[in-house]
């Protein structure tokens, strides 16, 4: 199962499938000096908190998570933009939104994996949750029992029940599962005040944030 | 029921994303994250800085001088001076020289600064 590769085999990279060896990746002075500008210590911490919240989705479908891969998509983003393997233009986009976006992606990416396999990631990637791994697969991995829809079901429960006496939380969280995602959608679906949707929305952050800090135990694989 | 599942997968995926950009733009970081943040931006930039000097021409050819030409090497010291002030107030105040102190340079260095000078006002 372990293949080797050695830099964050769980975030989605797949180095070998994915870089052009022929023509390496060498972007120019401009390009260089913006991703140096853009590449600031607080957009890095941000970008962490960002996937830290995604996490807990990722987890939320039954995969086992923690702050280091957390950290293993942060690094992963930049490692990927830094070599060319995710392309990004600054002259399109700024770097911190082609940096949330690729975590974005991969941790739904991972979110669908596991939803997809819901025999894997029982244990950590050593020789004995791969033999656990292996004789537990034959006992739970049946595809029609599905764990992972039971886990994102409870978790939205459990986002639910924290909001239980703030309306207007729960009312943003029926406009996301009626399909409204952006502000608009939610303020018509919800007819809903702009200024009570930014409030309802940083309460839904704090109960989301606190969820998350219980469900990843800081460095859990150490 | 697979809709039902498909919907709470797909609701979670919103929260997660709206809750995400809120923490990001808003949110505070525990110290260590933030260590560890400072210390991936800082490889970063020493990563940044190698490539730059990778990309730098291994061998650069040295350009020599062009030799004084025979009117200045005939010019004293007082002519050259007055020289290089009418050469000054030509090029105009933008001009710039790389020497610290214009009264210590020899005859020579004189000589070839007002060279260079000239030929940069010949060109505009």
């Amino acid at each position: 199962m372990f293949d080797g590769n050695y830099t964050a085999p769980v975030t989605g990279r797949d180095s070998e499938r994915e870089i052009d060896v022929d023509k390496p990746f060498a972007p120019d002075s401009a390009w260089v000096d913006e991703l140096e500008k853009q590449l600031t210590p607080t957009l890095i911490a941000g970008l962490h908190r960002y996937a830290h919240v995604r996490a807990y989705g990722v987890a939320a479908a039954g995969r086992k998570v923690d702050d280091f891969y957390v950290r293993e998509l942060v690094q992963d983003a930049i490692e990927d933009t830094w070599i060319g393997v995710l392309h990004w233009d600054p002259d399109r986009c700024s770097l911190k939104k082609h940096l949330a976006g690729a975590i974005k992606s991969r941790t739904k990416s991972h979110r669908n994996h596991a939803t997809d396999n819901p025999h894997e990631y029982i244990g950590d990637d050593t020789a004995a949750s791969r033999l656990a791994e292996q004789d537990a697969s034959c006992v739970v991995a049946d595809p029609e029992h599905s764990t992972q829809c039971i886990y994102a079901q409870q978790t939205l429960a459990q986002i639910r029940a924290a909001a239980s006496r703030d309306k207007p939380v729960l009312r943003i969280l029926d406009a996301y599962e009626a399909g409204a995602h952006t502000k608009e959608e939610v303020l018509a679906h919800a007819n809903m005040k702009a200024r009570t949707y930014h409030n309802a929305r940083i309460r839904l952050k704090r109960i989301v944030s606190n969820l998350a800090d219980s469900k990843l135990p800081p460095k859990a694989r150490a | 029921m697979k809709n039902t599942e498909d919907k709470d997968l797909r609701t979670l995926d919103i929260i997660t994303h709206e809750v995400g950009l809120l923490e990001m733009e808003y949110g505070t970081s525990a110290a260590d994250d933030r260590r560890w943040a400072e210390e991936l931006a800082s490889s970063m930039r020493a990563r940044i800085a190698d490539y730059r000097r990778s990309r730098l021409p291994k061998h650069v050819p040295i350009k020599k001088a062009a030799p004084i030409s025979e009117r200045l090497l005939a010019m004293g010291r007082t002519a050259l001076e007055a020289l290089f002030v009418s050469l000054v107030e030509k090029l105009g105040p933008d001009v710039q020289f790389a020497h610290r102190k214009l009264e210590t340079l020899s005859d020579n260095d004189l000589r070839r600064l007002i060279q260079t000078m000239e030929m940069r006002a010949q060109k505009e």
